[in-house]
This record gives C-alpha cells, structure tokens and sequence, in this order.
C-alpha cells in the first residue's frame, strides 16, 4: 500500500468525525500554542540578555580587584592574643571577630593587591588582550587663569562610553599620552560657556597637579567642621595649617600628658614622610570634550560615570604608580580584556588562584542565563504535560475509533489490507491531528506573540527603563521545524496503542461487528 | 479443468469453550477444480459459511488442512493471509459489506490500494469495473444512496477487481428480491467466464445452485452428506 494512500485515507476518516476530531485538536492546539510560546520567549530572552550583555564588549571583560579579605597571617600575632580565662570556642570566636575588623590597608601581605608587577603579571596571562587599570585619582588643574580641583580617571583609547559621547573635538587614541579630553560641565566651569567656544578650547593646553599636599586639607577641614566644596585656596590654607600642626602643638593648651598623646596619634603613619611626600605637575593638550552619560547610558558603568577628566590609562597609570606609596599598595580596580568570550571563564579562574577578586558580565550571565532557563524548563513542561494530556484524549478518540470502525476494519483486512496497513492507517490518523493541531497551534502562537511582545516591551521599557529595540518572541528555525515534529511525535505515540489494537483485530469478528 | 485448485481434508472447525466447543465442520473433505463452480447447500447452521471463510483465509481451522493453489492455509503468517485475501480470492457477502463512508468508486478502489496500484490506474480500472456491473452512473455515490442490488454489484466490482483466481459467494442473493437475485447471478456467471475463474457459492437456494453450479456439495451437521 502505498504511504500517500494510506495518508489520504487516514484524513479522510477524521473527516468523518469532525466535532470529535475538533475537540481533540483543540487541545493539540492549546498545547502547541503553549509549548511553542514557553519556548519562543525563553529562548527570545536568552538572546536579549546576551545581546545586551555584548554591548561594547562586555562580556570579554573581567573586573578585577584586590582581594581585601584579612586572614590570620597578614595580622601581627601579638594582636590575636585573647585574654581571659574562658572555652576554646569563644577564644576563638573573638580571634575570628578580630580578624574580621581588621583594617583591610593594615594587612602584612601585599600578595593580593594590584600592584604594577601584578599588573604585568596579569596580561601575560594566556588569552588576555589587555590589562586597562582603572584609576581615579583627585587633581588640580590650572588651565589659562582658572585652577579647579578636578575628578581625574583613566581610560583606554577605544572605550566607547566616552568616545560615543564627544561633543566637541575628538577621543584620544593610542599613543596619545599627552592628551585629555574634558567634561563640557567642566568646560562650562573653567569660563567656557557658548556652544561655539568649546570647540574653540580643543587643541589648547592645560595643566594637571597630583600632590601630596592636596590631600592634607581634610583633618583640619575635618576639626573645624568645614564640610563641603572647598576652592582650591581654602584648601591650601587649611593645608598650611596641618603642616605647622606638629610644631605648634606646643602652644595649644593642653596638659604635658595630652600633648605627649597627641604627638603619639600624629607619629602613626607608618610611611615616612619622603615617601608619602610628592607633586606631580605635567601639560597635556585638550583633544575633545565630553557629555554626561544619559541615564541609560550611565546605567554601562558603575564608577567614574561623571568623571571631569579622562585621561589616556597608561599615562595616569604611570603618573599614579610614580608614587612610592601607590606603587606599594597598588590600584583599586583593572579591567581585563580577554581575547575571545569563551576564555573568559578560564582566565577568571586563574586570576581568582592569584588571589585577586574578580567580577565579570560572563559570569553573571551564565547564572542569569540559567535561570531563564529554569523558568523556561519550568513552562514548558506545563505545556508538554497540557499536550500529555491531549495526547490522553487522542488515545481515547482513536480508541474509540477503533470500537466505532471495527466492521470497516474487517472489511479491510477482508479485501487484503496487512495488519500494518491497518497500523499504519491509525497512526497516520494520530500523525495528522498533531500535525494539524500544531500548525494551528503555532499560527495562534505566532499570532499571540505580536501583542504579546508590545506588552513585553512596554513592561520592560516602564519598569526597567529599557528600551529592548528587538523582539522577545524568537522564532528560529530548529523551533518552527522542532516544536510541531515533536507534537506529532507525540500524538502518533499516543496512537501506538489504539493502532495496535486495531491491526489486531479478528477479520470474522469484524465483519459481524455492527 | 483436472486442475485442484482448493483441496481440504479432515477439515474440524470448533468455537467456543474447549471444554464443551461447537463443531461447526466435523471432518470435511473437498477438492474443487481449477475454473468449476461448486455450491455448498445446506440449512443454516450445517457449516458452509464456515467452510467458505476459512477457504477465504478469513478463518482458521481448528484442524485438518486446507490447500488453496498448493499452499496450506493453516501454516500461512497473518500476511501471507493478507496477501491470499487480496490477490487469490475475492470474496461477496450477503450484507454486502460495504464501508458506509466512501463511494462505490472508493469502496471498488480498496482492494487495489492495498495492492499498491497507482491512482490512476485504480481509478480508471473502479470506474470500468462498476460499468462492468451497470453503476456507471452511481460512482460517487455512498452505500445509503444505493439500493441493495446496487449494493451488491458494487460488491461485485469490488471482489473481481482484483482479478482472483477464485471467488467466493455466500448467499449472494440472500438479501435481494428474485428479480435482482437473478439480474446478479447473471452478472456473476457472465462475469466468472470471462476470468476463467473458481467459483464456491454458499446458499440454500437449491434452484439457484443448480442455475449457476456444476456442482452441488450438500453439507449437514458441519459433515458432506453428499
């Protein structure tokens, strides 16, 4: 017998019973329309989160730092002694409770800081592209008759966070060590107010201070409750002050015992003042200025959002580690750029053994991404247990179709039909409401998912403040081909029983049957 | 016509209970020869619809042996049944046995499709074999639409369509009026001469055996009485 005939007559008796035939279907269909959206957003979500994910590179970035978690050995033995008559365990409950305070910059060990060597360490490390330190250091800049104390940060020639943003001039690019680009608010503060002089400041020349000495203003701003924005001359001012502090103790009214105290807390720095004393002063040339981020782009970066000046990484990177004191206990973040996504984990795991901490997208994108699909693993076994359940009922119509059928089965097998014939014909039955069960049911799918989706995507553009600009209905092809094969898979298995039953059936009984 | 074309010894078909079974045939003996007709008379009950559905492959036999064209049909697989049914017999019924669904062109189709004829060719030999029988003008009507004579040259087209080389008929005529009874045997000996082929009719109507066989095997009790 030949498939397409068989095929045919197996439609032709489902046509026979078109309501049984419509109601099975419908719960072919609801089933597949489920199953097929379960899969559809799932799958549309996975894309979405990688898409936004691999947005300037994400995920080939690895965010390292160092690891500021004290353990025993970076703490002076004598200082873990507990005293007191008491258990073990609460002897060492406290020891613990002492280690955990511990000041993190007080640690002996500088195995886990980030540290220039440790730097180089790192990008010779196997698959990784570059190291860019992140610095972020307070400055001065003196620029034409204006001194302002500004927010300086690091940055690698290609970063499009700030490239995308340049309003005036340009971004630096590599082997520019001398030059910076600027915020227009600074602009705007240094005197620079018309649109038309921005442009006018580029390729002019400023000047940047890191000093020792900048610093010195806070205890004193501190003692005397002189909180907020300082101008820089206040601040030297109060400066002055907190170098003369040691001589002048001498002539404050104090007792012979508080002076000796307040001469104690002054001599705990521990860095010698020629280490701890520097002023760095260098020119650079103003290549481009730079807008603030808006709020969804400054949703990319957590640090250095607002940054006033940006300059070339390596060159911040040497002025910052040209300090004793900076070079000793290295810098706070670095971004490692890793050559291909899928080495990501594998370079994450050998900077974790140095002992740095490490924070990548790829990480967090694996979880997130396993947790779509967990959710997605969790609706679509409700749609597979909704099709189970149509495939139940197509058992039960088929069977009844076989009760129903039995004299034509006997006038069948009567005038030559095989029992695989007859097999064959009630499996092809089971094929055809799944296959036609899943067409429908993927068309209302389909259909479903275009309001669907403005839905979604209102959802995620008012409560994310997301604007997704791609569909989270996903339709690929191992879907539209894989969702109505397995359908029909299934509801020819469901009729395995029923097309057995009915091949089995005796010619002579049958043909008494009425 | 030395030929056998159907031979059957010490045919016993039983139903029922082991323990108290019915004996529908008790021992039968027949050889037919290739291309004689042959009736089986007898009263309801004696066994000839059983004797003929088991020559059909439709049954088996409790024991004793039966040969159609040197094959016993007691060692035969389910298929090799299947494929005795479509290609060595051709059977008609006295409920005619028609599916109610499909046409009389579909219903004449059925034997063909199982032997994996190409539409065309099925379509074109249905349409010629209900021409054949005088329903030209019934080819897409269904079983309901026909009248019981009609039904039974449908059934006709059906069994011979094939081209068997044996045919089998029980009570043919059995639920027709005289007029058409004798319209369908006419049909059937007209039809059985241009095929050459075996005919086994099962009826009581003794006139009509002795009309359309060269035969007549009496049976009584499931035996041959003569």
């Amino acid at each position: 017998m030949r498939f397409t005939d068989v095929m045919s007559l197996a439609f032709s008796a489902l046509l026979q019973q078109k309501v049984r035939t419509l109601l099975t279907l419908l719960g072919v269909i609801i089933g597949t329309f489920v199953l097929l959206l379960s899969l559809s957003i799932g799958q549309g979500v996975r894309e979405t989160i990688v898409r936004e994910f691999r947005r300037n590179d994400q995920l080939r970035r690895i965010e390292v730092m160092p690891d500021w978690k004290v353990e025993a050995e970076d703490i002076p033995a004598e200082e873990l002694v507990i005293n007191g008559v008491m258990s073990e365990a609460r002897r060492e409950r406290l020891r613990q409770a002492k280690i955990n305070r511990w000041p993190p910059r007080n640690k002996r060990s500088s195995e886990k800081r980030l540290t220039p060597e440790r730097l180089e360490e790192l990008a010779a490390l196997d698959h990784v592209e570059c190291v860019i330190p992140f610095i972020r250091w307070n400055g001065r800049l003196y620029f034409r008759d204006k001194i302002v104390n500004t927010d300086t940060m690091s940055a690698a020639p290609d970063d499009r966070f700030y490239s995308e943003r340049i309003v005036a001039g340009g971004y630096f690019a590599a082997g520019q060590p001398h030059s910076v680009v600027v915020s227009e608010t600074l602009l705007y503060q240094l005197g620079i107010i018309d649109e038309a002089d921005a442009e006018g400041a580029v390729g002019t020349e400023l000047e940047l201070e890191f000093s020792s000495r900048l610093g010195r203003h806070w205890s004193v701003a501190s003692i005397i409750g002189a909180g907020g924005k300082l101008e820089p001359k206040q601040e030297d001012v109060l400066a002055k002050i907190a170098q003369q502090l040691p001589e002048a103790i001498e002539q404050l009214n104090l007792t012979a015992t508080e002076k000796i105290m307040l001469q104690k807390l002054m001599s705990r720095s521990k860095t010698p003042p020629e280490r701890s004393s520097f002023e760095i002063r260098e020119k650079f040339t103003l290549v481009g200025v730079v807008r603030d981020p808006t709020e969804e782009e400054a949703r990319r970066r957590w640090d250095g959002r607002y940054a006033d000046i940006i300059l070339p990484a390596s060159k911040l990177q040497d002025m910052f580690f040209s300090v004793p004191n900076n070079r000793e206990f290295g810098i706070n973040r670095a971004m490692i750029v890793v050559d291909n996504e899928d080495n990501v984990e594998a370079v994450e795991e050998r900077v974790s053994d140095v002992g740095l901490q490490t924070y990548s997208l790829a990480s967090i994108l694996k979880h997130l991404r396993l947790n779509v699909l967990l959710i997605s693993f969790a609706t679509t076994f409700v749609a597979v247990v909704a099709l189970v359940v149509a495939g139940l009922g197509i058992t039960n119509t088929l069977l009844m179709s076989v009760l129903e059928r039995t004299h034509e089965i006997g006038v069948m097998k009567a005038v030559g039909a095989r029992d695989r014939h007859i097999q064959l014909l009630f499996l092809l039955e089971g094929a055809w409401i799944g296959l036609l069960g899943s067409t429908v049911g993927m068309i209302c799918g389909w259909l479903a998912s275009i309001p669907g989706d403005r839905i979604a995507q209102r959802l995620a553009e008012q409560q994310a403040k997301i604007l997704l600009g791609n569909s989270l209905f996903v339709f690929p092809v191992w879907l539209v081909i894989g969702v109505p094969l397995f359908v029909t898979l299934l509801t020819m298995l469901a009729a395995v029983y029923p097309a057995r039953r009915a091949s089995r059936v005796n010619p002579m009984t049958a043909l008494r049957y009425e | 016509m030395s030929e056998t074309t159907v031979s059957v010894r010490e045919l016993v078909k039983s139903y029922g209970n082991p323990a108290a079974p019915v004996h529908a045939l008790r021992g039968v003996s027949l050889t037919v020869l290739r291309g004689e007709k042959v009736a089986l008379l007898g009263k309801s009950g004696s066994g000839k619809s059983t004797l003929l559905n088991l020559i059909g492959g439709l049954d088996l036999p409790t024991s004793g042996t039966i040969e159609v064209q040197g094959r016993d049909l007691g060692r035969m697989s389910r298929n090799d049944l299947a494929q005795h049914r479509l290609a060595t017999v051709g059977m008609i019924f006295q409920s005619f046995n028609l599916i109610a669904s499909r046409t009389a062109m579909e219903n004449v189709e059925l034997p063909m499709m199982f032997a994996a004829r190409p539409a065309a060719e099925r379509r074109s030999t249905a349409r010629q074999a209900l021409a054949a029988v005088g329903l030209e003008r019934r080819l897409d009507h269904r079983p309901h639409e026909l009248s019981g004579g009609e039904h039974q040259r449908v059934a006709i087209a059906r069994a011979l369509v094939n081209r068997p080389r044996i045919l089998l008929a029980d009570e043919p005529t059995g639920n027709l009026d005289s007029a058409t009874a004798g319209e369908i045997i006419d049909l059937l000996i007209d039809h059985l001469r241009r095929l050459e082929a075996t005919l086994i009719l099962v009826t009581h109507d003794e006139e009509l055996a002795r009309r359309c066989a060269d035969r007549i095997v009496w049976l009584k009790d499931g035996q041959i009485v003569e």
